[in-house]
């Protein structure tokens, strides 16, 4: 069995009932350090320590941390540059930033002022989902305690770097996750992702160079700078770096997050740790937040990290599990995840817009056993079509969808065939097979 | 010039600006690419996903379906439009939107017209496979111009795009999320923006429609048009006047690339009724009795010689007008030349003549450049001197933000703060006549002084230096020759010191106010009105002109001095009521001529013909009573060039012009003259208020005053102070307030606290006062 290795969460033993970890305890704990040799570095160290340790981005998408900053406009530019943290936490299946930032907020805010320095930005923001508001006021605590400690404010530690952090409690929707829509919502605009290009490293809030990272991947940050790129690509077992918050939710016994490294296997996870099947033998997990495909009971052996997960056709994501079993039903399942899309979608552009709604009320129809023979067709069709959206929600969706209707075809066939005893079960849509609204 | 590039639209090879967007390539092409939220003016935004093409960017790299008004064209791009599975994607999108688009095609205002019905079709999306319900909204009332009918929306997002990111309106936006996003205002309410009609157009289906349409709505393809020059102020929008049956049903923009490419304001839009307006005049009428056109212009001519046998010729003058066209100023100038007088005058207040000649000769001079619309728009500095220019000149009220949307700055120097004061970096407010000043101050900054906070000449002295495209704009209305004077001297002075264009433009009280002001010779009104006093004139012919609307003559009693007073014009007017000889003409719509507006541009109109009994252009029944006179010998040379200072070639031009040409600016012929009152104005001194004239976009025209809509939207009648003048004379907002004998208003009172200190605003309402047309005919 892969043993928990506390990095991220060290610190939570520290804690005490209904307290998280401020300042005191955190320092004592070896906190700040890791800024503070920072400090000692040039902002390009800081810069090429970062890349050096492999670190991707822990939202989900797993861009490299390093790379995504190395856009960023250095030494010939002159005017003001955002840091932004992205605590927009509403993928499902996820609650591992929650957890960071209600028990040991100051671990963010140090990844913060690592990134700041390092790309020598004065002004940072921590974008808080309204439901985290508790979350927040524990971070705005923490940010008071830093600036009473001298951590943030004007000529830091005397190292001359000046940096002003502030929360941003958002109205919140999940397209505020995406990082373009957050800058916008963080101007006060609706939130609709930007097109890109331009990227947020050049022109992002206000249109100044930003950088938006996750508030795991901050969180990374004290641990890299204090003890070396090489410790941590060593803590992951199969090649990608580090550790990361696994978190496992659905049908099994004990639900919870745990750090685990990076290539823990997902039988692991979900059975040392999520405790075995509560109900009946698995049929299925979403491995990493409601917007990765589906994996089966035979691709539970899988290391959860970034590449070997992508190899078997899905994504660690935010590597929230949520598991399926034998109970349930698949053509519910997917009209729940629908549900959620065509709630969340934000209603820019078309196939986003109007047709995960419609894929909602096709999947919902069918799991009511009101499906026709030509639903199928459409959600085939559908799931293609909602790929070429302006940004990467619709094609979120798409992977829980295309997997669904694929891997459990059988399950939709059946509720269509039950709805429909006398229909053919030719799919193709003709004017005279396709049926009257009711009551006419 | 930009560099050109090759790229490859559907295997065949095309030369293209490099960078600019593949849809907007193509279309220009006169290829078609499906596409709804792709608007020329608004740019691209991603949203409909229609435009949708096979992409490649070399012919060894992969193609991708891309939205191609997302894409700038590259060399060897090779885009493939006729794609199947780009087809298939561009119809999944349509049926995506025609989910909940309602199918009351057959009664829906668009039929005809509708983005949606072409690129449905084009798509070839036939059948709605949902069996689900449609979504369905509230609509509302967004005032007299624009009708609301949310279920047909297809959420373009093109609506918002305009009315907030372009028109800088503020009282209309998106509302909601995911598949319930709505359009419209927070609350039921008239769209404030003074270009809501534009809505109509930029929205390709049916949610936005033109109110004032439907009140007599006919299917567009029954429409005849006939492309013309809006006539309610001196900018001359190119507009598509629709016409069934006899009556003017809407009017639309028509893009003129010199002019207005897309848009026009909503006084243009919506002030076209004065065609269909009860008050137009349908018979000829000498001494009050109705007669036929002909022997009224028989009678007319007669009379018109024996005044001159009897008193001689100088008891004959004319009076023109600044909404005529240049043809029927000439000829009134001709049919005086030949009764044997030249006495005319072609405005009504000497301040406004003198003011407005003065101005169009410069204009005209070629001794400032004149911006057009799109110049106005690049501007990246602009100052604003005199008026209002959202009531004065609208359509530049447009231009000025599309520089003020791109960072530019904005100077607005006037006694009353308007609508484009909120978006300018500083404004002064100073006392009517005292702009002159301030110009003449922002002359002379000093190089290289810096912007201060706390000093307006030398901020807008400053970035009037520091700015490559720097424009001027002068208001006209209000009659101050000085200022004329000192906004030409600025604009010359900044080009030749800075050795870059310093553009000027100036706008005018009407229409053709450039063509009149450009007469050679004509008469200053004070000197016609005194012999008319004194019973030195006997006779007067009018064309187009209600005296009635010059403040400081009492039309009523000035006409019963004299013994015959002919009025030619469209409508009846209180000087048509008072006159023995009224010959109608045909309305500015139906007329033809040429009109030049505040760039000196000569622009051609030739109106749509009704079969009514009025059918005669105003110049054509001057040209026929020179006939029926038989004095055409007396007349020779009839050339533009011999009554206007314009140059012969010019003149020439003029003459070729058609209609939905650009036209041509015209030259004077020599240089400009000296100004005869170069000086600076002095302000107001002493403690009276100064009047200031306040402009509306809607009220304050004359001929769009005539629109049920427009009159709607214009304001009641208002005086307007600063508050701290009002504490002093003891004004409480709201009072009723009668000043008559002092400055001949009277209204509500107002503060205004962006209202300069030591004057009084009243606002021009052609309506106010002015009897009904009932009242008048009765």
């Amino acid at each position: 069995m892969t043993a928990e290795v506390k990095v991220l969460t060290k610190n939570f033993d520290l804690r005490t009932p209904g307290e998280p970890v401020f300042l005191e305890k955190y320092e004592a704990n070896g906190g700040y350090e890791g800024f503070r040799k920072a400090l000692k570095m040039t902002p390009a160290e800081v810069q090429q320590a970062v890349k050096d340790s492999a670190l991707r981005g822990r939202g989900g998408a797993g861009f490299p941390t390093g790379m995504k900053w190395s856009f960023v406009p250095m030494d010939d530019f002159k005017g003001q540059k955002y840091l932004v943290c992205n605590c927009d936490e509403m993928e499902p299946g996820t609650f591992k930033d929650r957890a960071l930032i209600q028990n040991d907020p100051h671990q963010l805010i140090e990844g913060m002022l690592i990134a700041a320095f390092g790309m020598q930005m004065t002004k940072g923001f921590i974008f808080v989902r309204l439901e985290y508001r508790f979350g927040s006021s524990i971070l705005d605590k923490a940010i008071a305690e830093a600036e009473a400690k001298g951590y943030i404010g004007k000529n830091i530690l005397g190292s001359g770097f000046d940096f002003h952090l502030e929360t941003h409690l958002s109205a919140g929707r999940y397209i505020c996750g995406e990082e373009t829509a957050l800058l916008n919502a963080l101007e006060g605009k609706r939130a609709n992702p930007r097109s890109k290009p331009p990227f947020p490293q050049i022109r992002g809030f206000l249109g100044q160079p930003t950088i938006v990272n996750n508030v795991e991947t901050f969180s990374n940050l004290p641990h890299i700078l204090a003890n070396g790129a090489e410790w941590f690509k060593s803590l992951g077992l199969t090649g990608n770096a580090g550790t990361k918050i696994m978190g496992a939710s659905g049908r099994l016994k004990t639900p919870g997050l745990w750090e685990l490294p990076l290539g823990t296997p997902i039988r692991e996870i979900m059975e040392e740790y999520g405790g075995g099947p509560s109900r009946s033998p698995w049929k299925c997990i979403i491995p990493g937040g409601l917007s990765t495909p589906f994996m089966m009971p035979e691709q539970f052996d899988t290391p959860m990290d970034y590449d070997t997960v992508g190899k078997e056709g899905s994504r660690m994501g935010t590597a929230g599990i949520i598991a399926f079993d034998e109970d349930d039903c698949m053509v519910a399942a997917t009209a729940n995840i629908m549900k959620f899309y065509a709630r969340e979608t934000c209603g820019f552009c078309t196939p986003c817009r109007e047709g995960i709604p419609w894929i909602y009320q096709i999947v919902t129809a069918i799991a009511e056993g009101k499906g026709v023979p030509s639903d199928m067709q459409v959600l085939d069709e559908m799931s293609k079509h909602i790929l070429h959206t302006f940004c990467a929600f619709a094609p979120g969706a798409q992977g829980p969808l295309l997997s669904a209707i694929t891997k459990f075809r059988h399950e939709f066939d059946a509720k269509i065939a039950a709805a429909n005893p006398t229909a053919s079960s030719d799919p193709v849509v003709t004017h005279a097979t396709h049926p009257e609204p009711a009551g006419v | 010039m930009a560099d050109k590039v090759k790229i490859t639209i559907d295997g065949v090879v095309r030369e293209v600006e490099a960078g600019s967007n593949v849809l907007q390539a193509v279309l220009d092409e006169g290829q078609i690419i499906p596409h709804f939220c792709y608007h020329e003016a608004l740019g691209p935004a991603g949203a409909c996903r229609l435009c949708a093409c096979m992409i490649a960017p070399g012919p060894d790299k992969p193609a991708r379906l891309e939205m191609s008004c997302m894409v700038r064209a590259s060399e060897g791009m090779i885009i493939t439009v006729n794609d199947d599975y780009a087809f298939k994607f561009r119809k999944q999108v349509i049926e995506d939107l025609m989910l909940s688009h309602p199918h009351d095609c057959p009664v829906c205002d668009e039929g005809g017209e509708c983005m949606l019905q072409d690129m449905t079709v084009l798509s070839q999306h036939q059948h709605r496979r949902s069996r689900f319900e449609k979504r369905t909204w509230v609509n509302q009332d967004l005032g007299p111009f624009v009708h609301h009918e949310m279920n047909r929306c297809i959420t373009c997002y093109r609506c918002v795009r305009y009315y907030r990111d372009y028109a800088l309106g503020e009282d209309f936006g998106v509302y909601g999320s995911r598949d319930r996003v709505y359009f419209g205002r927070v609350e039921e309410g008239t769209l404030e923006s003074e270009f809501s009609g534009n809505l109509v157009d930029v929205c390709p289906t049916g949610v936005f429609t033109d109110k004032q349409f439907r009140d007599h709505y006919t299917r567009p393809w029954d429409l005849q048009t006939s492309r013309s020059v809006c006539p309610n102020c001196s900018v001359g929008c190119n507009v598509l006047p629709g016409y069934r049956h006899n009556t003017l049903r809407r009017v639309k923009p028509v893009p003129n690339p010199a002019v207005n490419r897309f848009f026009m304001c909503d006084r243009g839009r919506y002030g076209g009724e004065f065609v269909n307006h009860e008050s137009r005049l349908t018979t000829a009428r000498i001494n009050g009795t109705e007669t036929d056109i002909d022997s009224a212009m028989k009678s007319v001519a007669e009379r018109l010689k024996e005044i001159a046998g009897k008193y001689g010729p100088g008891a004959i003058a004319g009076l023109g007008s600044d909404r005529a066209t240049m043809e029927a100023n000439a000829a009134l100038h001709l049919l005086m030349k030949g009764l044997g007088s030249n006495r005319v005058a072609y405005f009504t207040n000497s301040a406004e003549r003198s003011a407005v000649r003065r101005a169009a000769s410069v204009t005209a001079s070629g001794e400032v450049t004149v911006p057009t619309l799109t110049e106005i728009e690049q501007a990246d500095c602009i100052l604003i001197f005199g008026g209002d220019v959202t009531g004065e000149a609208p359509m530049i009220d447009l231009a000025v933000r599309q520089s003020v949307k791109n960072g530019n700055p904005l100077f607005i120097c006037s006694p009353r703060a308007g609508e484009l004061d909120k978006f300018a970096k500083a404004s002064w407010r100073c006392l009517p006549g005292e702009e002159a000043t301030i110009a003449s101050f922002i002359g002379s900054v000093p190089a290289g002084s810096e912007p201060a906070d706390d000093n307006y000449v030398q901020t807008a002295g400053a970035a009037l230096q520091n700015a490559k495209k720097p424009l001027i704009l002068c208001s006209v209305l209000h009659e101050d020759v000085n200022l004329v004077e000192a906004a030409f001297s600025l604009a010359k002075n900044s080009t030749a010191t800075a050795s870059r264009t310093c553009r000027l433009a100036y706008f005018y009280p009407a229409v053709n106010s450039v063509g009149a002001g450009l007469i050679r010779t004509d008469e200053n009104p004070d000197s016609l009105w005194a012999d008319i006093e004194g019973g030195r004139i006997k006779a007067l012919i009018i064309n187009e002109r209600d005296l009635d609307l010059t403040e400081g003559v009492d039309a009523e009693k000035l006409l019963s001095k004299l013994e015959f007073v002919v009025t030619i014009d469209s409508y009846e007017t209180a000087t048509v009521s008072a006159s023995h000889a009224v010959l109608p003409c045909v309305s500015h719509y139906q007329g033809f001529g040429t009109l030049l507006n505040y760039e000196a541009r000569a622009q051609a109109l030739d109106g749509m013909q009704f079969s009514t009994s009025v059918n005669l252009a105003a110049s054509e029944i001057l040209a026929a009573l020179i006939q029926q006179a038989q004095i055409e010998e007396q007349i020779g040379s009839t050339e533009f060039h011999d009554i206007y200072d314009v140059t012969r070639e010019a003149s020439q031009q003029m003459d070729r012009l058609r209609t939905g040409d650009a036209g041509c600016v015209v030259r004077t012929s020599p240089k400009l003259p000296p100004s005869a009152q170069a000086g600076l104005g002095t302000g107001s001194a002493g403690g009276r208020l100064k009047k200031w004239k306040v402009y509306h976009t809607f009220g304050s025209e004359e001929l769009s005053s005539l629109s049920p809509g427009i009159v709607e939207r214009a304001p009641a009648a208002y005086v307007e102070i600063n508050p701290e003048d009002a504490a002093e004379l003891k004004l409480e907002d709201g009072a009723d307030f009668n000043l008559t004998a002092d400055y001949g208003v009277s209204g509500t009172v107002r503060h205004n606290e962006k209202l300069s200190k030591g004057v009084i605003a009243v606002p021009v309402l052609v309506n106010v006062g002015k009897a009904t047309p009932a009242e008048v005919t009765a």
